[in-house]
């Protein structure tokens, strides 16, 4: 039986690591404030609502970094205008009212509906039934959902249904995205200038994707001295729940030693996303233990994951009870 | 001018529901009326329910039940099936209203392999999960035939609500299942895939390599593990079934999106109770199965923990499928009814059969029904589906509509719905329209 334990599955000697994880670490990161008017306040983060008459100021706002997006209130919606403002908008997300149909039409043929707005009034439903006579149900998988709550219900469980990116008006409403590394996996050591193989799983326990471009970064610290290590098959788009992957990593010559390792997800503009974690260093990276790096030649590490699934282990020993 | 006369929104409902496919597999040993309980260690625990109208004791009420069988008990003589005791299973879980998931094992660690195939074969492999070795005996050609006789016969039967894809191990569990030969392996897995056409399946999330035979055949077939709450009981924090193997293996084996054509079914590892004194988490426990959008699990019939009470009942609201008609508008067109209504589920999973909705009308003259053509299966979790239908020409008059969802099985009736309402044949009148 000894050669089908969990000792003798193991082929390589790794580490688990398992970041402790934390909640809520931006309450406000997920909340958005819709802005009609350039004088308004500029504080957080909003979304440019364009009319007719104030489309050339909106399209002024549009170089700052807080403003998510815009939408074209319904019913300035013929196809002339919504042709001029989304060229005047540039690069904006275009977020489109799920309570325009004609708008919603027009944007998806045209290829530029970057968003929904979802509007909360006196009953939910009506969004609800809004949402099902389009066929947008699976849309929170490709663009960001916004929820403004025009009422003075709940409406919680509703943003959450939707998969919210970002709510108005919704304070406490869980929207966004929460992302944790639960475990990475890798060989207690690994050669200088030879393959590190690494397994990540992260989880995404938000309502919504990330919306953009996301990479992994990782790297090794001694002393004051930092290694960045390259990544070839980091997720470059984070959906909801679990997602595990796994990586070669090519190492660099290094001094052998013990090396600190470290991770971050970086978002398409290199800002470190916050995650679930404690020990957020200044630049965005979280611990992930310690590395050791030697000379021992191991060229199977090349190709590790082509036939060890190392979390893939079947007991064939029922053990003890747990708790007696 | 509109055609509705009018539009209702029903008052949702919170309760338990006891749906065919979904929940906690029955427990007929906790049902009834029992002087004591008994915890899975065989102590008297205090009796509750879960809801006063539930009939099970210390454990929710169920439409889904387990029926198993062996192959030796089947196949007694080679090519020669008896089908009576399986048969019998299936009868008696229609007796509980419920549909069941059902295995037929080729052995386990205590049940043999038939007879007739042990005399051919009387050494037992050095694998320890093993009654025969698949690689060198013609157990795979002979097994695979055993599943297309099953197959031909059970497809599509109205009480199976998914079939377990046992390939090999004790009870069927896969035990092994990366050591068999491809070729042997892909016989028995053609077996179930071109078998089953209709009946849902579930495969073991054993291993990358029997995994990925069964994706190149179909890609509709869910997974089942058996070992939900372990958190440390095999190997404390280096390894454990909840932490490692489920997240993990569920990605890297590609399973992650089966759930929306495929049943995800649990079944306990030990049982809640000693989750419960072990100390371990129930709140994480459940988040995870809903994560990977949890269908069913067998508590293996054992009490659940009076302390963790709520939770369950919070995890059996999640469980599978729970529809609400959030809204319905009625009028008439024509001489035929129209109405529009507003679906949700707001469950983990899809339902993954395809149960009609009907229409009810009723007025003096008679009841007529009207089954509509909407496929439900494709109503993924929070998502919110508008159906349209008008009925067949009627005569004048005012009729009481009433909606439901039918699985046309005697034993099963009408799905229970997440709304208030429900009458005595599993219809919900929704009001009256004029038809001129």
């Amino acid at each position: 039986m000894e050669k089908y334990t969990l000792e003798a599955f193991e082929r390589y000697p790794m580490v688990r690591c398992r970041p402790e994880e934390t909640r809520d670490l931006e309450p406000d990161r997920f909340v958005f404030r819709t802005v009609s008017a350039p004088e308004a306040e500029k504080q957080g983060m909003f979304l440019l609502e364009v009319r007719r008459e104030s489309l050339q100021q909106m399209a002024a706002l549009c170089s700052l970094p807080q403003a998510v997006g815009f939408t074209i209130v319904p019913g300035e919606s013929d196809d002339a205008f919504l042709e001029t403002a989304v060229r005047a908008m540039g690069e904006k997300r275009y977020i489109v009212p799920v309570s325009d149909c004609a708008q919603i039409r027009w944007a998806r043929e045209k290829g530029v509906l970057g968003g929904l707005l979802v509007e909360i009034r006196d009953n939910p439903l009506d969004a609800c039934e809004q949402m099902a006579v389009q066929e947008l149900q699976k849309m929170y998988r490709k663009v960001p959902v916004f929820v403004r709550n025009c009422g003075t219900g709940h409406s919680e469980a509703y943003a959450r249904q939707w998969h919210a990116s970002m709510v108005e008006n919704m304070p406490g409403t869980c929207a966004g995205w929460r992302i944790a590394l639960r475990r990475i996996t890798y060989p207690r050591a690994v050669t200088s200038g030879g393959f590190a193989p690494m397994r990540f799983w992260w989880t995404n326990r938000g309502p919504a994707f990330v919306h953009e471009q996301t990479s992994v970064r990782l790297r090794l610290r001694m002393g004051e001295e930092t290694i960045e290590l390259p990544l070839a098959d980091s997720p470059d788009q984070i959906g909801l729940g679990d997602r595990v992957y796994n990586e070669i990593v090519r190492m660099p010559d290094l001094p052998p030693g013990t090396y600190a390792m470290e991770y971050g997800l970086f978002g398409e503009n290199g800002d470190s996303l916050m995650l679930c974690h404690a020990g957020r260093s200044g630049d965005g990276y979280y611990p992930a233990g310690m590395l050791c790096v030697d000379d021992i030649p191991r060229p199977e590490y090349e190709h590790i994951w082509d036939d060890y699934y190392a979390d893939g282990y079947y007991p064939l020993v029922d053990p003890p009870v747990p708790g007696t | 001018m509109s055609i509705w006369q009018w539009t209702r929104e029903p008052d949702i409902s919170d309760a338990l529901l006891s749906n065919p496919g979904i929940g906690f597999i029955c427990a007929p040993g906790l049902m009834g009326d029992p002087e004591e309980v008994h915890d899975n260690r065989g102590e008297i625990v205090e009796k509750y329910r879960f809801a006063p109208s539930q009939k099970t004791w210390n454990h929710p009420d169920s439409g889904l039940s387990y029926a198993g069988g062996a192959w030796r008990d089947i196949e007694k003589e080679e090519g020669c099936y008896d089908w009576s005791g399986f048969d019998a299973k299936l009868e008696r879980a229609g007796r509980l209203g419920c549909n069941a998931i059902v295995r037929i094992m080729p052995y386990s660690l205590t049940v043999d392999i038939p007879s007739w195939l042990r005399e051919r074969f009387p050494e037992d492999p050095e694998y320890p999960f093993w009654r025969i070795d698949p690689n060198t005996t013609d157990y795979a050609e002979l097994w695979a035939r055993f599943v297309r006789a099953f197959a031909a016969r059970y497809d599509g039967h109205p009480l199976i609500s998914s079939v377990d894809m046992a390939m090999c191990g004790a009870w069927g569990e896969g035990a092994g299942s990366e050591f068999v030969e491809q070729e042997k392996l892909e016989k028995i897995v053609l077996a179930y895939c071109e078998g089953f056409r209709r009946t849902p399946m579930q495969c073991l999330l054993h291993d990358p390599v029997s995994v990925g035979l069964i994706r190149r055949h179909r890609q509709d077939i869910g997974f089942r593990v058996d070992c939900l709450g372990d958190m440390g009981g095999f190997h404390g924090k280096t390894w454990n079934h909840m932490q490692d193997f489920y997240p993990v293996n569920i990605e890297n084996f590609d399973m992650h999106d089966t759930w929306e054509k495929g049943p995800v079914v649990f079944e306990a590892c030990w049982h809640m109770n000693d989750w419960y004194r072990a100390g371990w988490d129930i709140d994480y426990i459940i988040d995870e199965s809903l994560k990977w959008h949890i269908s069913s699990y067998n508590s293996k019939q054992t009490t659940v923990p009076e302390a963790w009470k709520e939770q369950v009942a919070g995890w059996v609201r999640k469980m599978g499928y729970r529809l609400e008609l959030r809204r319905i508008r009625a009028g008439s067109e024509n001489r035929c009814v129209q109405v529009e209504m507003l679906w949700c589920n707001t469950g983990a999973a899809p339902c993954y059969q395809a149960y009609p909705i009907v229409l009810r009308l009723e007025n003096a003259e008679g009841t007529r029904f009207f089954r509509l053509e909407e496929d439900i299966r494709k109503w993924l979790p929070d998502e919110d589906h508008l159906v349209r239908a008008a009925t067949g020409e009627l005569c004048p008059g005012t009729y009481t509509l009433s909606a439901g969802i039918d699985t046309g099985v005697r034993e099963l009736g009408m799905l229970q719905l997440a709304i208030q309402g429900r009458d005595g044949e599993g219809f919900y009148p929704m009001g009256t329209v004029r038809v001129e």
